[in-house]
């Protein structure tokens, strides 16, 4: 495989599911079946073993340890390992490969090609090339529309401030004890290298405390299918259908021998409909960015439960750091008295202590923006890394990552008229 | 010169005897092993040991145990993942706390010179530093991932913050917090097989490690360099792994009159000690740091007793308190204290 994730997520000699690989040192007990079969993804996302007569069979569960989740999508199995493949770069240039095929047939099922950028792969990106972040913007736009030929350059934030409206409304509705079977503290959901964790190491006890909500980049990926759907998208079951992290771009440019410093970053003539997903300043041309590199949910959530909640406007919100920068918190004293404490817990080390916590009713918490990644998203398992195997370059590396990252134009979701619109029509829709 | 059997404290169900450890004050012994219980021994009148407590938590083999340096707390880590802790109260132990997290067996567990500080390390390849709150709860401070292997053994330094780590990929590990981040700052290569045991001396300079190679080799910290060199190691000392190694930390004795010991699979105990040529020379690594390292520092072997126990010897404890006396466990189900007569 050659996907560029965490290093400890390179699995290898994969070829049946649940079957330990070679390296791999969980007894799990394996019951030999058929000779040839298939594992593969079905419709509704659930994993399937195919044999050699084409009868189909819900696969079990496979239990998965620390280490296996370090990173995003990073998992155990070789039904998951099917699931990165499929988000290689050998995929996405498949896809590039059949649309640019001049046969008639191949232009008659020519695939739209949509692409949304994180935020934070942006940020890993300018501080490899130490670029500002609006450059980065232009040169990738012009990298993905006119060189590898796709339709469009969205930004994953736009999701994202969905995600956080989602996200808050949800918090306010636990804590008024609106929801059921919704306890506090509410774990945030928008990382997926802790999802995946929590889901098989902790499933039943840590599953109720964990937002609903979508993450910014599944969000993203349903308003593009959805509400553009019927512009120039054909219907599709998955969110997103290929995700490229931030070093196989850098692969992907190696590759083709492209670069990207010396691309052009003039602005261009883009229509309206587009102008809103891409979500920048049209003046500026600088993206729309949120405080907090992890997608701001802590912030955002403070903020906004503050004021729904207790009739407070936030303006600094103080940090305690706790025994290590991964680790943060702030409370909201109204009166003298302590009414809303949140916190940041990122990396496994802090995960732990939040799980073990939960585990024994001493949380202390009411929403814990929870990250698997130490640093949070702008350190994660996908994005580019120091040229060093030092941990302190790779500390400046992230600093600098940040500070490109900081550089992005500060709009709160709800000042923007569009989001606003959709959002309620969003809602509407699905009550 | 001699190794006099003075105790046999027996097990009354068949169990292999993974370790034993003496508490601090050298009065009583803990001992655990594949009957998934925790036995506590004492002295009840002279060499006769009974059992004070049986401590039952775990659904499996508990590997290791460890007595917090005040010995107000003992750790135990089981092949069921976890590590419980146990607070000790007039003589009665309580069970008060259970660290979860690892994939697969815990295989080890040590406490800091401090007592706040408590590793832990397993199968899962990982090493996990907890810290004790004052709520007597714990809070997992660090996750070091950087052996490819099945972790053995973790041991404090006697006096400052570095935790050393052995494993099944044949290498020693130093680790270290800089800047609220625990790093990997050295890594100890000379075994050629599964390190099973380490033990620094007193005073942290040195260190000790025997392994499943039948080698034990002795190491030198640089204090230049703060990194470890390899001092001698001393070949086919056994005739078996060797799964136990310890280096007496007594105060009535000077540093170069501590003495070393390792049991293991060929059922025999072995002593060493420092050679005594030069010893002048000998003097704790404090002095100044223009000298040149000491070629001349060497260990050899001081006693051999063969067929110590009835099979494999798994751990071999000196007793902190009281000079060359040291205890044995095995697979025979029992454990022998004994006298070292030089």
């Amino acid at each position: 495989m050659s996907d560029k994730f965490s290093s400890i997520l390179k699995l290898t000699e994969l070829d049946d599911f649940i079957t330990p690989s070679q390296e791999c040192i969980k007894p799990v007990e394996i019951s030999k079946s058929k000779k040839s079969t298939k594992v593969d993804i079905d419709k509704d996302g659930s994993y399937v073993e195919i044999d050699e007569f084409g009868e189909k069979t819900k696969l079990e569960k496979a239990t998965i340890t620390l280490n296996d989740c370090l990173a995003c999508s990073g998992c155990i199995t070789s039904a998951e390992s099917v699931l990165i493949t499929a988000q290689s770069i050998t995929e996405f240039q498949n896809v590039l490969n059949a649309n640019t095929s001049s046969t008639t047939a191949v232009a008659i099922a020519k695939k739209t090609i949509v692409i949304s950028i994180s935020p934070q792969s942006r940020a890993s990106i300018a501080a490899h090339f130490n670029l500002p972040i609006k450059i980065v913007q232009r040169k990738l736009e012009i990298l993905f529309k006119r060189i590898l030929n796709c339709d469009y350059v969205f930004d994953v934030s736009f999701g994202r401030e969905f995600s956080l409206l989602e996200s808050a409304a949800e918090f306010v509705a636990r804590h008024r004890k609106q929801l059921e079977n919704a306890p506090l503290p509410m774990l945030c959901s928008a990382c997926p290298g802790w999802i995946c964790y929590a889901e098989k190491s902790h499933g039943e006890y840590i599953l109720p405390y964990i937002s609903t909500t979508k993450s910014p980049q599944q969000i993203m990926g349903t308003l593009v299918k959805y509400y553009l759907g019927e512009k120039f998208l054909n219907k599709n079951s998955r969110d997103v259908d290929c995700v490229l992290s931030s070093s196989e771009v850098l692969d992907l440019l190696k590759e083709k021998s492209i670069d990207f410093v010396g691309l052009e970053d003039k602005e261009e003539e883009i229509d309206p409909q587009q102008q809103m997903f891409r979500y920048l300043d049209s003046e500026t041309g600088s993206p729309y960015g949120v405080e907090g590199s992890t997608g701001g949910y802590f912030e955002f959530l403070y903020r906004y439960a503050a004021k729904e909640l207790f009739g407070v406007e936030v303006k600094e919100i103080e940090y305690q750091v706790g025994r290590n920068t991964d680790f943060k918190e702030a409370s909201l004293v109204v009166d003298g008295k302590k009414v809303m404490t949140f916190a940041k817990a990122y990396g496994f080390r802090n995960i732990q202590n939040v799980v073990r916590k939960i585990k024994i009713g001493k949380l202390p918490y009411d929403f814990v923006e929870v990250m698997a990644c130490p640093s949070g998203c702008i350190n994660g398992g996908g994005q580019i890394k120091a040229g060093s195997e030092s941990l302190r370059d790779q500390k400046v590396l992230i600093q600098q990552a940040e500070d490109r990252y900081n550089e992005q134009q500060l709009l709160q979701p709800q000042q923007d008229q569009q989001i606003n619109e959709i959002y309620k029509q969003w809602l509407n829709g699905l009550n | 010169m001699s190794l006099n059997e003075i105790s046999v404290l027996s097990y009354d169900q068949p169990s292999k005897i993974w370790n034993i450890e003496w508490s601090p004050d050298g009065k009583l012994l803990a001992s655990c092993g594949d009957d998934k219980t925790i036995h506590i021994w004492m002295e009840e009148s002279e060499n006769k040991w009974v059992v004070l407590q049986k401590l039952e938590a775990h659904e499996k083999t508990v590997r290791r145990i460890a007595w917090s340096p005040d010995g107000k707390y003992l750790a135990a880590a089981s092949f069921d993942a976890s590590t419980s802790i146990w607070e000790v109260n007039n003589g009665e132990f309580n069970h008060i706390s259970t660290l979860e997290g690892h994939s697969f067996e815990v295989k080890s567990v040590a406490w800091d010179a401090s007592g706040q500080l408590l590793a832990t390390c397993s199968r899962d390849k990982s090493i996990w530093i907890w810290q004790m709150e004052d709520d007597q709860d714990f809070e997992c401070i660090s996750i070091n991932n950087g052996h490819s292997q099945d972790v053995k053994c973790v041991r404090w330094h006697p006096s400052l913050e570095i935790l050393a780590s052995a494993s099944y990929d044949d290498t020693i590990k130093m680790w270290q917090d800089t800047d609220g981040d625990w790093e990997c700052i050295d890594t100890l290569s000379a075994h050629e097989s599964t390190i099973w045991d380490i033990q620094f001396n007193a005073s942290g300079n040195r260190l000790v490690s025997c392994s499943d190679d039948r080698s034990v080799c002795f190491w030198r910290l640089d204090s230049t360099t703060g990194r470890w060199k390899l001092l001698s190691r001393l070949e086919s000392v056994h005739s078996r792994p060797i799964f136990s190694v310890d280096w007496s930390h007594n105060q009535e004795l000077s540093p170069t009159e501590q003495l070393i010991c390792t049991g293991g699979g060929d059922d025999s105990i072995i002593i060493y000690h420092q050679k005594q040529q030069q010893q002048q020379q000998q003097s704790d690594s404090s002095s100044s740091s223009s000298t040149t390292p000491n070629e001349i520092e060497q260990y050899e072997i001081l006693y051999k007793h063969e067929k110590a126990h009835k099979s494999d010897i798994n751990s071999i404890r000196w007793n902190p308190k009281k000079p060359n006396i040291l205890a044995s466990s095995g697979d025979d189900s029992t454990i022998k204290i004994w006298s070292f007569v030089c």
